[in-house]
């Protein structure tokens, strides 16, 4: 074992020593040589990284609060908050949402632990759909970009309000109170005592393993995102997004494959607007903090493979005939 | 792997990191990657970084594993081949972020990422929709009177923002000077206050500056000069720029991605159906690439 031990370690050191030599050395190195094989890859590489990094400190944000969480919020409190009736529960998940401006990122592991807590599941889902689009700075964006439509940003909130609201219900007749994170359920219901530990070194502990366990699923998702922004072709999109049914579905594709932070998508969106009817930008607009390519693959991390595959599913099913229905209506 | 091991190239990642956002903060490049306005957060992550990775240092350093049964799954994992495969996502975009951390976008990516003359072109309805909601407008003025969107817009609602009551100083400085320099502080509002009444402000002399790039089908005498701007990371930037149209000059020593400074008239063109804001160039100068190339969206929040 200590041969092996130390054998491990010595990588670890020539990485060190490597970041070292990068740290100081590695703006000399000649970008050229990349650009004239692939053009397009230091574009990717460019958007990739920046979208690890803004991502980084909010990660870090949600990880810190689950693990504030995990050490020391107790079971019994969250029940006492929880009415006991599943659609009543709802409303009160949806103000949580409204109140806390916590962007897509940064609520999968809260939610998650949350469930660990015995939250039920369609409330915490209902959670995590709603905070990272019904709060006051996703507001306040959303009418920065388009202050000459505020219905748009008025919209945003009502429409994502009713599909949290939809999206919980839906979860709740389908999944009940099931058990659908990955680990075994009763491993974690039960409090542990650390006598022996304080509580302050317990939470940095688990943010750091926390910060592993999901770090590696966010950089999955920023590449893949990253792939699709550089290389995506976005005429053939304007070309069969001016229909009335395709319009809100090529909007939400967009939504999805991009994985913008909430705070700045609508920018994104107005850049689009007077292409794409204003219920094919609130589908965007909607649907994008509620479920990207980045987010179900951080929700996997935690979360059984069916059971993301079904909020996603339900959550587009949902978001698409709510926009229709506005469309219509409005 | 040991539970030792795990913990110490964690450490050792985790410096990797910290090493990675201080070289872009001593550099500036940052600015390449995110808006300043998310500058806190990135201290606050290179704080929170730092943290964490000292703790995990000196995790991998004391006797006994950190043996904690709270039912999460640290994915301490043993199989080698797959702590390497995990680790590599960390440590790659450490590396390609330290070798490659100067690499701006250029033209390649304004067509990509929705320059807007060029989506304007690409959409056979928008002339319909743009109709469609002038009318729709009209009558809700006329006959409600109430709705406040289309107050603001005949009447200056001072508590709806147009791009003018966004920029009150700009529009001020822009309305009244027959000359103006934008700067990187003005570039976004002096665009949007240009295509918002472009009429307001032709036969103005403008000098501006941004990088080259054409749409398929421009004419010689034809380029748009234009600069990404972003509103929090690199991933949301959009192109802002304006057409520079000369009389029968021919561009073609201008390639795509050089940086120029244009100084020339504001005038009106139709471009697709869209009245956009065009500048007669009378000097056009090839400069160097701004050391921060990007503007930034600038907007205040409440809180």
């Amino acid at each position: 074992m200590y041969q092996e031990k130390s054998l491990n370690n010595k990588w670890g050191y020539i990485l060190l020593f490597l970041f070292f030599l990068l740290f100081i050395y590695g703006d000399l190195f000649p970008a050229e040589l990349i650009t004239e094989v692939i053009p397009s890859l230091l574009d990717m590489n460019t958007i990739f990284l920046s979208i690890v990094l803004e991502a980084i400190p909010f990660v870090l944000l949600g990880v810190f609060v689950s693990a504030l969480i995990q050490s020391f919020v107790k079971e019994e409190t969250l029940e006492r908050f929880i009415p006991s009736n599943p659609i009543l529960a709802l409303f009160p998940a949806v103000t949580i949402g409204a109140i806390f401006p916590v962007c897509e990122c940064a609520i999968v592991p809260i939610v998650r632990r949350l469930i660990q807590k015995g939250m039920p599941l369609h409330v915490g889902i209902v959670i995590l759909v709603s905070a990272p689009v019904l709060n006051p700075i996703v507001f306040l964006s959303t009418f920065y970009a388009f202050q000459t439509d505020l219905t748009i940003a008025w919209a945003r909130m009502g429409l994502a309000f009713i599909v949290a609201i939809i999206v919980g219900g839906i979860i709740y007749s389908r999944f009940k109170n099931s058990w659908q994170l990955k680990e075994p359920e009763g491993l974690v219901r039960k409090t542990h005592e650390h006598e022996h530990r304080n509580k302050i070194a317990e939470t940095f502990y688990h943010a750091s393993d926390e910060f592993f366990d999901m770090g590696k699923f966010l950089i999955i998702g920023a590449l893949l995102a990253s792939m699709i922004q550089t290389f995506m072709d976005r005429e053939l999109l304007v070309g069969v997004g001016s229909g009335f049914f395709t319009g809100p579905a090529v909007m939400m594709g967009l939504a999805y494959f991009l994985s913008l932070c909430s705070e700045a998508d609508a920018f994104v969106a107005s850049s689009f607007n007077g292409l794409f009817s204003s219920s094919s930008i609130l589908g965007f607009l909607v649907y994008g903090p509620m479920t990207d390519l980045k987010n179900t693959i951080l929700m996997a991390a935690y979360f059984r493979k069916r059971f993301v595959i079904s909020f996603v599913a339900i959550v587009t099913v949902v978001t698409y005939i709510i926009t229709i229905l506005f469309d219509l209506l409005y | 792997m040991s539970r030792n091991t795990h913990s110490f190239l964690r450490s050792v990642i985790l410096l990797g990191f910290g090493l990675f956002i201080i070289k872009l903060l001593i550099s500036g490049d940052i600015q390449k990657f995110i808006a300043p306005r998310m500058m806190p957060y990135m201290y606050f992550a290179l704080a929170v970084i730092a943290v964490l990775g000292l703790i995990q240092f000196f995790k991998s350093d004391s006797e006994e594993g950190h043996a904690c049964e709270c039912g999460h799954n640290h994915d301490y994992s043993s199989s080698k081949t797959r702590s390497i495969l995990v680790y590599s996502l960390f440590i790659v975009p450490i590396i390609t972020g330290m070798l490659f951390s100067d690499h701006v976008l250029g033209s390649s990516q304004a067509a990509n990422k929705g320059f807007k003359y060029e989506l304007r072109t690409a959409s056979a309805d928008d002339d319909n929709y743009s109709n469609s909601e002038v009318s729709e407008g009209e009558e809700d003025g006329t006959e409600t009177g109430s709705d406040p969107v289309h107050q603001s817009e005949e009447q200056d609602d001072p508590a709806i923002l147009s791009t003018k009551d966004r920029y009150p100083d700009l529009y001020e400085e822009l309305s009244s000077a027959d000359r103006f320099t934008m700067s990187e502080d003005n570039y976004i509002g002096t665009i949007s206050l240009l295509e918002e009444e472009v009429d307001q402000y032709i036969g103005k002399e403008i000098k501006m500056n941004g990088f080259v790039f054409r749409e398929d089908g421009f004419p010689d005498d034809r380029l748009v000069v234009g600069r990404f701007g972003i509103s929090c990371c690199v991933a949301d930037g959009g192109v802002y720029g304006v057409l520079v149209q000369g009389d029968g000059q021919n561009f073609d020593q201008y390639k795509n991605d050089t940086w120029i400074e244009v100084t020339g008239t504001v005038k009106k063109v139709e471009h697709n159906d869209w009245e956009l804001p065009m500048i007669e160039p009378t000097e056009i100068k090839t400069i160097d690439a701004p050391k921060e190339p990007y503007v930034y969206e600038e907007f205040e929040f409440a809180g």
